[in-house]
């Protein structure tokens, strides 16, 4: 039992430590963050400046729910970045080391994003989500239950949006064509998560759209659930049933690729 | 002199556009995921304003025309001048500027021709589209002098996104770094997408003055629009605020150029 966490928390502590070494870009998304929460603090104080409550947010409610939002992009974007790293191993032949690992391809991509998140969450997420939270007003934690709601539910976004971005992975092995599937999925979790602006500001047929695809499970449940908004119970419901659904077919189609995996010289 | 420097862009654009289009259906499907990215800030713009009918007196359509020009002219500057960004890394410490700097012609000129970001046209594109919408459905009549200022305005905006890049880019000849500080920069100019009056004045004294990119949006959309006249002539010192930057730029680029010593192989 003890080696078999000892092997999966080394991959993700390698992947800590070796984003440690980019102190400059890490910088740069720190400053950009804070670009991003001011751009959208002022944005959206100037766009409740008429009016006290849209569509059931009020201005605390939204300036929260916009610089969770943001705070936990962080920590979200990366695992969007693991499929680019797959399929690039896959052109270049390197999969074939990887595939020698006492650990699945497919596990070993997901610890691996485990190490990056914490980091991001450790360096940029938790620090200015407490000093946004001191000098902004944010709307506080409304009890104990909620709090830990929140953070199970933070996590499991997390989970989800892992479990997208392998599935994307899976595919990407069969097509090897990368850069469309990225980018389409990339503006999707952008829209449909819920980060762009609540899914009650969007249209009928898109709220729709967005509560059938898994997106939202990402960004706009946990933070209702931060806010006290909808039911409880069926929110963590949601997300653990994409956990769920989207872990298992990854897993089933990295199964399929590996059997279909020709390594160019290996 | 100039006659020169079109025939050699031109050969050079021909030569990218030979290799580019190669694969011609990638080329296509690639365009078109790029617009799909770039229209998120549309969405916004318009979701937002089925909830609220102004935003602080602003109306859709004026917001539009900013948000319209703020993309024109970024558009334009990535497509014509994108390769700046890749100065740090790529030329200066990979040392391939050695390459640029051995022919007789001017290396920024050879650096900014060494190929063109066709999929950046989109955001172009979208941008236009923005402000054809807003200014139809704004109550101005369009005479050959809007026209005519939109197109300044957006040369002038062009050319001090180039300025300020040319900047900050340069700074890579001092410190040599892999990572380019242009993406930050880029983030400030997703604010002036939106009036500027939104933000609070420290921030509106920095977009106007010293990062300067509300002088590509907000203020030759005040002056199409023919409002808030007390600002006006913040639009019109706006190219002489690009000359500057231009000048600037060139002068750090050029003593960088200077100390230049390639790498050590």
């Amino acid at each position: 039992m003890k080696k078999y966490f000892l092997k999966r928390l080394s991959v993700a502590k390698m992947s800590f430590l070796e984003i440690m070494a980019f102190r400059i870009s890490i910088f740069s998304i720190f400053i950009s963050t804070v670009f991003v929460l001011f751009l959208s603090y002022f944005l959206w104080t100037g766009i409740y400046s008429q009016n006290n409550v849209l569509e059931t947010y009020s201005l605390k409610e939204m300036i929260t729910y916009i610089l969770f939002a943001n705070l936990m992009n962080a920590v979200l974007n990366t695992p969007r970045r693991v499929p680019l790293n797959i399929s690039s191993e896959v052109r270049s032949g390197k999969v074939a080391h990887k595939l020698i690992k006492p650990l699945t391809y497919y596990e070993y991509n997901f610890w691996y994003c485990f190490g990056r998140g914490l980091y991001f969450f450790l360096v940029i997420t938790l620090p200015l989500g407490i000093i946004t939270f001191f000098i902004l007003d944010v709307v506080p934690p409304l009890d104990w239950v909620n709090l830990v709601a929140f953070i199970v539910s933070f996590f499991l976004g997390f989970l989800v949006e892992i479990g997208i971005s392998m599935l994307l992975a899976g595919v990407i092995f069969w097509t090897v064509q990368s850069n469309g599937i990225l980018r389409v999925n990339g503006f999707f979790a952008y829209l449909f998560s819920g980060r762009l602006i609540p899914l009650v500001f969007f249209p009928l047929w898109l709220s729709k759209i967005a509560y059938m695809l898994p997106y939202h499970s990402v960004v706009s449940i946990p933070i209702r659930i931060y806010l006290g908004k909808g039911y409880l119970g069926m929110q963590l419901a949601t997300q653990l049933f994409w956990v769920l659904v989207l872990l298992t077919v990854g897993n089933w189609l990295f199964k399929k690729a590996y059997n279909r995996l020709e390594v160019v010289g290996g | 002199m100039i006659k020169k420097y079109f025939k050699l862009y031109s050969l050079y654009l021909s030569q990218y556009f030979k290799t580019r289009l190669n694969y011609r259906k990638d080329f296509l499907i690639s365009l078109f995921m790029e617009m799909l990215s770039k229209i998120s800030t549309l969405l916004f713009i318009t979701i937002i304003f089925s909830h609220i009918p102004n935003l602080q007196g602003w109306n859709i359509h004026q917001v539009l025309i900013i948000y319209g020009l703020a993309l024109t002219c970024r558009g334009f500057y990535f497509t014509f001048f994108g390769r700046l960004e890749d100065l740090g890394s790529e030329f200066i410490i990979e040392g391939n500027l050695d390459r640029l700097m051995v022919r007789p012609v001017n290396p920024l000129f050879l650096l900014i021709a060494d190929r063109i970001y066709e999929n950046q046209l989109t955001e172009v594109l979208l941008g236009i589209v923005a402000i054809i919408v807003g200014l139809v459905n704004v109550k101005i009549t369009i005479t050959f002098g809007v026209i005519l200022t939109l197109c300044f305005s957006i040369v002038n905006g062009v050319l001090l996104y180039f300025g300020f890049f040319l900047l900050i880019n340069s700074i890579s000849f001092w410190f040599h770094n892999r990572f380019s500080l242009m993406w930050t920069f880029m983030e400030l100019s997703d604010f002036v997408q939106y009036p500027v009056t939104v933000f609070n004045p420290t921030l509106r004294f920095i977009l106007t003055w010293i990062i300067p990119f509300a002088l590509t949006s907000y203020f030759p959309a005040i002056l199409i629009l023919d409002q808030f006249k007390s600002y006006h002539w913040i639009a019109y010192t706006s190219p002489i605020i690009t000359l500057i930057f231009l000048m600037l730029g060139y002068k750090v680029w050029s003593s960088g150029l200077y100390r230049y010593e390639s790498t050590g192989s």
